[in-house]
């Protein structure tokens, strides 16, 4: 092992600091000892864990570094939205009704960062039971933007969001049913992807829609993402839900050229609310786009507010179906807004529901020939508005929150209705100094097609570079 | 949005659930429920008889991929 300066290892990519790894060029002790150094300066300004467990971390390092493993992630550590069952473990999904159930089954996807040789530090905050897109929690403190003291982290992977752009962790999991990891990786200035429905399986992890939930990574770049999906991707026996489909070398693919790409932008629905500082950065990053020889198109999206209300539709039902019995029993176990958008759901006729999921198919069979008969990629907003301040838009108690809070997912839910890959690029800051970006949305299964868009642009800019300074 | 529609969650909420919900709050759901089911019922188009909830949207989705693979 060499010398090395441990406070500048937590600066790495996951993909360097798993490569610098494997060259020896520091051990996983000092990576994992700078990663709970920072996590000691930065979690009482960003409240981003839940639970953090130096001790097991430091053993497990010490094993990978004994081991010298080979897995893709060997010794890299790592830390996760606190709804990922681990058995023997405490999982709180951020609830209180949750707080002390342990676990007695792992999350696939954890067994597959453990067979990769990733570590865990610890849990990460997230909105109550996944539902809210703010990053308000009232039982374990609200999660805070790490750009801005004060701002929203973005929700429901609020504290995956906070923890990987704050450099205390080299990357996160989180689960988005309606934008939960795509909107917090926009706040925080991260990759962020939501697979394909069925490319990556949720056996272990906590239910809010089985209709939409998908689990994906969010982290520092392109790469890093593609990394983890890398190991997390492909069928499982014990979800029925993922599918028998081949998981690509994304890596391999990642470099690809662009001369030829078409790349979508759509001229109804998204930029409707666009103020001007926004749009301009989104032309920006089209425009960079093109200069990789992408070709740009304007294109007109089928009208997607159908798709958002009846996504809104499924959620609900699907979402109060899991917590009839809770909000029946316990409700004061709720936070207030928490359970008031779920009580919707109870009155919602099971006609209804079944319609919105019977046109589904028909509905993602009309998006993709409208779309991806003309385009092979689509280029979106993540978030039209300013991002809000947590006073602003706190479910709980601030006036007009409502109306802020109807804001969160237009853009990114009615892909998740349609079931598509989707990713959150990083692609500048606004005058206030939060980050902004763009989506990338491409067909099923697609992954492969968006991470080479996303890494390549990335390639060509360097926000993701840049780093929320620490008080 | 109708009184009726207020008071019929009222009721759906007692019988159904044993919730009591105050008028006001059964007012904002009942209004809930109908901006839902317009946006639904006119935006979405006809269904075909044979359609499936689930199986259905995993098909078309496996169909694309396919088509994309060739």
């Amino acid at each position: 092992m060499s010398a090395v300066d441990i406070s500048d290892l937590t600066e790495l990519t996951l993909v360097d600091a798993a490569d610098g790894l494997r060259r020896r060029a520091f051990s996983s002790l000092e990576l994992t000892d700078a990663c709970l150094a920072r996590i000691d300066r930065a979690q009482p300004q960003l409240n981003c864990f839940i639970s953090i467990d130096p001790e097991r971390a430091r053993d497990q390092a010490r094993q990978a570094d004994a081991a010298n493993g080979t897995g893709l992630l060997a010794g890299v550590p790592l830390a996760h939205k606190d709804m990922f069952y681990r058995r023997g473990r405490i999982s709180t999904c951020g609830s209180k009704i949750r707080r002390d159930v342990v676990a007695d089954i792992t999350a696939t996807v954890l067994n597959r960062l453990d067979d990769a040789g990733a570590l865990e530090i610890g849990t990460l905050n997230m909105s109550e039971f996944a539902a809210g897109a703010t990053g308000h929690n009232v039982h374990f403190g609200d999660c805070v933007n790490p750009w801005k003291a004060g701002y929203a982290p973005g929700g429901s992977s609020s504290g995956s969001g906070a923890a990987v752009a704050a450099r205390l962790v080299f990357g996160a999991l989180g689960s988005d049913t309606g934008g939960s990891v795509r909107l917090p990786a926009y706040f925080c200035g991260l990759a962020g992807l939501r697979p394909t429905y069925g490319r990556v399986s949720r056996f272990g992890a906590m239910p809010r829609s089985w209709s939409a939930d998908a689990v994906g990574p969010l982290a520092r770049t392109v790469r890093d993402a593609a990394r983890l999906l890398q190991v997390i991707a492909g069928a499982d026996a014990n979800d029925p839900t993922s599918e028998q489909v081949a998981v690509p070398d994304y890596e391999q693919t990642i470099e690809s050229s662009l001369k030829g790409l078409r790349i979508g932008r759509p001229t109804n629905f998204f930029y409707d609310n666009l103020d001007d500082e926004r749009r301009a950065m989104l032309d920006a990053s089209l425009a960079v786009l093109r200069e990789l020889g992408a070709q740009i198109v304007e294109i007109e999206v089928p009208d997607l507010a159908p798709l958002f209300a009846a996504a809104q539709l499924v959620l609900k039902a699907e979402a109060t179906a899991l917590h009839e019995t809770w909000l029946v029993e316990r409700p004061d176990d709720y936070a207030l807004g928490i359970r008031t958008e779920m009580e919707a759901g109870l009155f919602i006729p099971a006609t209804r529901y079944i319609a919105a999921l019977r046109q589904r198919g028909a509905v993602l069979a009309e998006f993709a020939k409208a779309v991806f008969g003309e385009v092979d990629v689509l280029h979106t907003p993540v978030y039209e508005y300013p991002t809000p301040s947590l006073a602003e838009c706190n479910p709980d108690s601030a006036a007009g929150a409502a109306k802020i809070m109807a804001t969160f997912g237009r853009c990114t839910r009615p892909f998740s209705f349609l079931g598509l890959p989707a990713l959150t690029v990083p692609a500048g800051f606004t005058d206030d100094g939060l980050p902004t970006g763009f989506q990338l949305v491409g067909r099923p299964f697609a992954e492969a097609a968006i991470l080479n868009v996303g890494h390549l642009y990335q390639r060509e800019t360097d926000w993701h570079e840049r780093a929320p300074a620490l008080v | 949005m109708t009184a009726d529609a207020a008071e019929r969650v009222q009721q759906l909420a007692l019988a159904y659930y044993g919730i009591e919900f105050s008028a006001a709050r059964a007012s904002e759901i009942a209004a809930e429920l109908e901006r839902l089911e317009l946006m639904t019922r006119d935006g979405l188009g006809p269904t075909d008889f044979n359609s499936e909830p689930s199986a259905g949207f995993r098909r078309v989705l496996l169909a694309l991929a396919r088509e994309d693979s060739q």
